[in-house]
């Protein structure tokens, strides 16, 4: 039997999306005043609109239950997947008017990157773009990179009970601190300093480069959050390439190791707890499959003839593996990772993208927890496989404590990769049915799922429009991990049925 | 007999000059950065000629040199240049402006040894094809209404959905 939402639920669902598109609209004061201080005085109108627009919504969708009563997990699930939604439909609003983009849809999907922190981009002329576009387009990366629901929640606006469940609905599995708004502002803090580090030593770069003191600022502060939060934006078309510099790389390759690390494992590294750096699985398991890939990515870029220096397959091999498992910075051309990078370099960057980061953290994928434990239960298989059926046995891993591995972690773990897989699979058949190889879709099909945001260059204003659903799709579902846009999907088409059995 | 060779001569003279001239175009035709980024790799370490946008601005390069990055077809390209040729550009291409439209004839490097694998071009030859200058952006009113206008109902909402709240409270 299925649980269906009655008018009671769902006007607690949309007061709940409205709130968030309030918290969307006030977010958008900062391009604004952007625009107001550098006198772009168009895109400062396009965020007033977009103010406008975002904050009545908003407000009007708050009126749908004034007081609303407790929430529940369910509502929960149903709030995360449609604020999304509609946090990304308003976000794009203000992008629909600045010229850039071809059309709405454009826009919307542009949104729906940057707040799902992968990078991907329909973006026309980036190089001519005002500066007040770009601070959103990146502020949109540090609110989703942290998720837009833990930010509402470290704000702790108007929330009467169901925060954990909101919490973990985003995708996020632990609760670091006892109390969940110390979680999310733990996050907050986290997020603060690096981005605060990264945006220094960027600027220190810049300088050295000889940007402008303004420019550099923006640029160094733009890519700290981008890094940071997994994202990939860029400021300019060429994304990393544009500095030709690879101290510059080298920071943004830091903050997207630190961005891929679990926030509950900075919280003992920031206690002065090194031993669970060193004993917890997740960052064995992702230190193991960045070393394996970047040595096949280094394998397939010196088949290539064209990358004969040992540097050059360092720089660009090891930088382009790392940024697939997190951000999707790109230092190479989409046409290198098809051509320069050969098969098994191609290869090895999809495997990377499609492992991603850690869990509750700001990184994308099946995430490298799940990986570990789908392995030790395998491991555990062939052992009892191998010893007398009367011996008991249990496999142990080390995940912020000792833990036994049980049927029940095992199996969650099995759902949401067969879940993400499965997407993987269906992205990539998609878009061979446009007509692109069967690499390249799977390519970007696994980048727009895993929120990675490589793009071997089909992603393009030129794309397909159903294409262009079906990777803003793949984002929403992969960076919400799927069941808070079951939830959802399912609720709506038991509405779809229950009008059905009525008009029948 | 003689006026059949010289026939001969003469039509392959002019066969040949015409086919130098074709080939010396091909060579020097410009390409925009959208093409060389997907230049048949046999050409890497060939002399190209490629045009475009200045963007952004010239930047410092570890080693010696300034880097340009040209657009063209909505892609960027690095062009390694000397501090004199950088000098030469008077706009460069952002929001407020269209940066210069220039012409390199220099060696493409699909994987730089000289600069850590980037894909680069070396000029030899640097030409302004086209001054670049200051960019106009409409204002429209209709926007700031939009937002005006948006705002005030939201304020109204607002203090409407308090009211509401607190009577049910109550």
């Amino acid at each position: 039997m299925w649980m269906r939402f009655h008018p009671s639920d769902i006007r607690i669902i949309l007061h709940f999306v409205g709130m968030l598109l309030l918290g969307i609209g006030i977010a958008m004061t900062v391009p604004f005043v952007t625009g107001l201080v550098t006198r772009e005085w168009s895109a400062a109108l396009d965020y007033l609109a977009g103010m406008g627009v975002a904050t009545a919504v908003g407000a009007l969708l708050m009126h749908a239950d004034p007081s609303p009563r407790q929430m529940t997990h369910t509502h929960a699930l149903a709030i995360t997947a449609l604020g999304w939604a509609a946090a990304a439909a308003v976000a794009a609003v203000p992008l629909s008017l600045s010229g850039h983009y071809p059309s709405y849809l454009d826009a919307a999907f542009d949104a729906v990157s940057g707040l799902t922190v992968s990078g991907l981009t329909v973006v026309v002329d980036l190089d001519h773009m005002a500066l007040t576009h770009n601070m959103w387009r990146h502020l949109t990366q540090l609110i989703g990179g942290q998720g837009i629901v833990v930010a509402a929640l470290s704000l702790a606006v108007g929330l009467r009970g169901g925060a954990f469940s909101l919490y973990l609905a985003e995708g996020r599995d632990e609760r670091i601190l006892p109390n969940v708004l110390h979680t999310t502002r733990f996050i907050w803090v986290v997020t603060a300093v690096y981005v605060t580090l990264g945006t220094l030593a960027f600027l220190a770069i810049a300088t050295y480069l000889g940007m402008s003191p303004g420019r550099g600022a923006l640029h160094s502060f733009w890519l700290a959050a981008a890094a940071f939060d997994t994202g990939g934006f860029a400021p300019m078309r060429m994304n990393l390439m544009y500095y030709h510099n690879y101290l510059f790389e080298a920071v943004a390759l830091l903050l997207m190791m630190a961005g891929s690390i679990n926030f509950a494992l900075h919280a003992h590294v920031w206690r002065g707890d090194r031993v669970e750096l060193r004993k917890n699985l997740e960052p064995k398991v992702l230190a193991f499959v960045v070393a394996t890939m970047s040595a096949l990515v280094a394998v397939g870029l010196t088949h290539s003839a064209s990358f004969a220096e040992p540097f050059g397959v360092f720089r660009k091999g090891v930088f382009q593996v790392i940024s697939g498992h997190s951000a999707g910075h790109q230092t190479v051309y989409g046409h290198q990772l098809a051509t320069d990078f050969t098969g098994v370099g191609l290869i090895a960057i999809m495997i990377g993208m499609a492992v991603g980061g850690s869990l509750s953290s700001t990184g994308g994928g099946v995430k490298a927890l799940r990986i570990g434990v789908i392995t030790k239960s395998i491991v555990l298989h062939v052992k009892q496989a191998l010893a007398p059926r009367s011996s008991a046995m249990a496999v142990r891993y080390h995940h912020l404590g000792e833990r036994i591995l049980t049927p029940e972690v095992t199996g969650a773990a099995a759902t949401v990769l067969i879940l993400y897989l499965g997407t993987y699979l269906v992205g990539g058949v998609a878009g061979a049915a446009y007509g692109y190889g069967a690499a390249e879709a799977m390519f970007e099909s696994i980048s727009a799922t895993a929120n990675s945001g490589l793009s071997i260059g089909i992603t393009s204003a030129s794309l397909p429009a159903g294409l262009k659903f079906v990777y803003m799709f793949q984002m929403w579902a992969g960076r919400l991990e799927f069941i808070a846009v079951l939830v959802l999907m399912t609720q709506l088409a038991l509405a779809v049925d229950m009008r059905r059995l009525r008009s029948a | 007999m003689r006026r059949i060779v010289t026939t001969v001569l003469l039509a392959s003279a002019l066969l040949g000059a015409g086919a130098s001239a074709a080939l010396a175009q091909f060579a020097t035709a410009p390409m925009s950065p959208a093409e060389v980024v997907v230049i048949d790799r046999v050409r890497d370490g060939t002399m190209i000629t490629v045009q475009g946008e200045a963007i952004g601005e010239h930047l410092r390069a570890m080693g010696g040199g300034r880097w340009v990055n040209i657009l063209g077809d909505d892609v960027g390209l690095g062009i390694w240049v000397t501090d004199e040729m950088a000098e030469e550009i008077e706009y460069f291409g952002d929001y407020r402006h269209d940066g210069d439209i220039v012409r390199v004839t220099g060696i493409l490097n699909v994987a730089c040894e000289q600069h850590g694998g980037e894909f680069d071009v070396h000029a030899r030859d640097f030409e302004i094809v086209e001054r670049g200058g200051p960019r106009e952006h409409d204002i429209q009113p209709l926007k700031g209404l939009i937002g005006i206008a948006g705002l005030a109902v939201a304020f109204g909402l607002w203090r409407h959905y308090v009211r509401r709240r607190d009577r049910r409270l109550v």
